[in-house]
């Protein structure tokens, strides 16, 4: 009897975590001699190791109205609930906290940015399973929203607004290629054996084990593949060329179309800024007191650009805001502007950051903001 | 994400005021700290004011929060006193008295797969888990669901790790017990 309490006393702690390694050992010898016991053992284990019920349902509620009293004391709370999971690790050590940077100080209010969850949309056929093995998986992300893409590899990717990620169901079995448009954050989980591969329609980018961000929206005058960490390879297929990027490096690509197209619209005109070189390798952009590059900002849920055309800076306010961005004065196009808004800042917030910065006007007309 | 994780979200909302930080931490435990504000309150409406309480002052003192040790028993503890202090306030006894505490424990997810712990046998020790004193059933409870070690259960109910190592042999035992006595009849009957 003594020898049989003691075996509970010491199950109990090997249950807590609590038993050392010569008790596991006295467990194990007094089993040998306490056959019978061993079917009770085992259920009472079986039981303290069932996983509990979630209760998120019960919690999202209750964090709704948490957030709500946070709203109510007056911090800048977001109510909004669904999954965030836009959130990267820093991967570089933060000097200082991150404050807006901004041309002008401006106050800004924190309002609900909803962000919309893509569930990667399988279609019937592949559900089927006749044709499965010829459907591709595809995540689209529509302007305004943006998804995160948990891949069968365990590889990560963030997608921008505006973008489609489409790969193989045989995608972790016998390959692991992707094709992007638009504009992603990429974690891979290395694997020698299986090389991660990105095809977009200018550039294909094989992870040497990393992470990194590509940027190829089809209305884009740049294609551009920023590393952060690690290391990638790039073919730039009309080049027949390979790059090797170093972090912190970015690959910069001219579309080819559009290149052509804003050469012709600048007869005569000297060298400026602008005309940017058809392929470049360039550092990351880092602004004061960050520790986040603008070209991966939106990954971390801010809208970020640092001496971009107002041209440019309008298509990611476009895909951002899911709005429809016009000039009506033209010289405009070609000033240069740099902004960096925090999570959940609205349209409204970033025109009148804008405006106060640089001079122009603006204004909104249902869905579509008009530049003069 | 996981109770080790717990560092980095502390981390992430003092440094960063990050909000999804914050939410992660909330999902992560604002469950286990309603059961255990509801052990003493009853109301399932009160421990959730408790545990907002609790929250609400965390993202108040984000910035300090790095000050703290180890942010999941602050939180515990924190719960603990909030729950007191409105069974006070309630004229209720203000003494933690783990005798008139009322301990529920949630059924875990059942797998089908499994074997051994029939429909039978699971309501069998359920109703062990149920018959035993309070104390022991909510020592029994924070090690098991709340996966809390010997010294933070000390530190949480002002007991001696001494009669934690004791309770949970006891309530080990007796669960053992009620599944072997099943056992034992079912083989009699053969």
């Amino acid at each position: 009897m003594m020898q049989t309490d003691r075996l509970w006393t010491l199950l109990g702690r090997k249950l807590a975590g609590e038993a050392s390694p010569e008790e596991l050992a006295e467990l194990e010898d007094l089993l040998k001699v306490h056959p019978e016991a061993h079917l009770s053992i085992q259920a009472v284990t079986e039981t303290w190791d069932e996983p509990l019920p979630a209760e998120d349902q019960e919690a999202t509620q209750a964090y709704e109205r948490l957030a709500h009293r946070l709203k109510d004391l007056g911090f800048g709370f977001r109510e909004e609930e669904g999954p965030q999971e836009l959130y990267l690790p820093a991967t570089r050590p933060l000097r200082r906290r991150n404050k807006v940077v901004l041309v002008g100080v401006l106050a800004i209010t924190v309002l609900a940015v909803a962000i919309w969850w893509v569930s990667p949309a399988r279609s019937s056929a592949d559900r089927s399973g006749r044709e499965a093995s010829a459907v591709k998986s595809s995540v689209s992300t529509r302007y305004g929203s943006r998804s995160r893409v948990d891949l069968p590899d365990g590889s990560v990717v963030w997608l921008n607004a505006g973008s489609t990620l489409t790969y193989d169901p045989q995608f972790g079995v016998t390959n692991r290629e992707v094709r992007l448009s638009g504009e992603g954050y990429f974690k891979v989980v290395h694997n020698e054996n299986k090389p991660f591969l990105i095809h977009t329609s200018v550039m294909d980018i094989r992870d040497l084990g990393t992470q990194f961000n590509v940027k190829c929206y089809p209305d884009d005058r740049t294609t551009e593949t920023s590393l952060v960490e690690g290391s990638v390879e790039i073919t730039v297929r009309r080049r027949g060329e390979r790059y090797t990027l170093k972090p912190n490096q970015k690959l910069v690509l001219l579309n080819e179309a559009i290149g052509a197209d804003s050469g012709r619209a600048a007869p005569g005109k000297a060298p400026s800024k602008d005309d940017e070189p058809i392929m470049a390798i360039r550092s990351l952009t880092y602004k004061a007191d960050d520790t986040v590059a603008v070209e991966t900002a939106w990954a971390y849920n801010r809208l970020s650009f640092a001496d971009e055309r107002f041209s440019e800076v309008t298509k990611k306010l476009s895909r951002w805001f899911n709005r429809e961005f016009a000039f009506s004065n033209h010289s405009l196009e070609d000033e240069r502007l740099t902004g960096s808004f925090p999570p959940q800042t609205t349209l409204e917030q970033a025109m009148e950051a804008l405006k106060y910065g640089y001079r122009f006007n603006y204004e909104i007309r249902g869905e579509k903001v008009i530049i003069y | 994400m996981g109770h080790q994780d717990i560092p980095e979200l502390q981390r992430r909302i003092a440094i960063y005021e990050d909000e999804i930080a914050y939410r992660d931490l909330f999902f992560l435990l604002y469950a286990p700290l309603k059961r255990f504000a509801q052990t003493f309150l009853k109301s399932p409406e009160i421990s959730e004011e408790v545990v907002a309480d609790v929250f609400v002052e965390i993202w108040t003192r984000r910035a300090r929060l790095l000050e703290i040790e180890d942010l999941k028993m602050y939180l515990y503890i924190s719960v603990r006193n909030g729950a007191l202090r409105r069974m006070q306030q309630a004229r209720r006894q203000p003494v933690l008295s783990l005798d008139e505490i009322s301990v529920e424990l949630i059924s875990g997810d059942s797998t089908p797969e499994e074997a051994l712990l029939t429909s039978e046998l699971r309501l069998r020790i359920e109703q062990a888990v149920n018959e035993l004193p309070p104390r022991c059933k909510l020592i029994y409870k924070l090690a098991k669901e709340d996966r809390l070690k010997y010294r933070e259960i000390s530190r949480l109910l002002h007991i001696q790790i001494k009669t934690i190592d004791h309770q949970l042999a006891t309530a080990v035992k007796k669960i053992a017990h009620a599944v072997q006595f099943r056992l034992k009849k079912k083989t009699d009957q053969i």
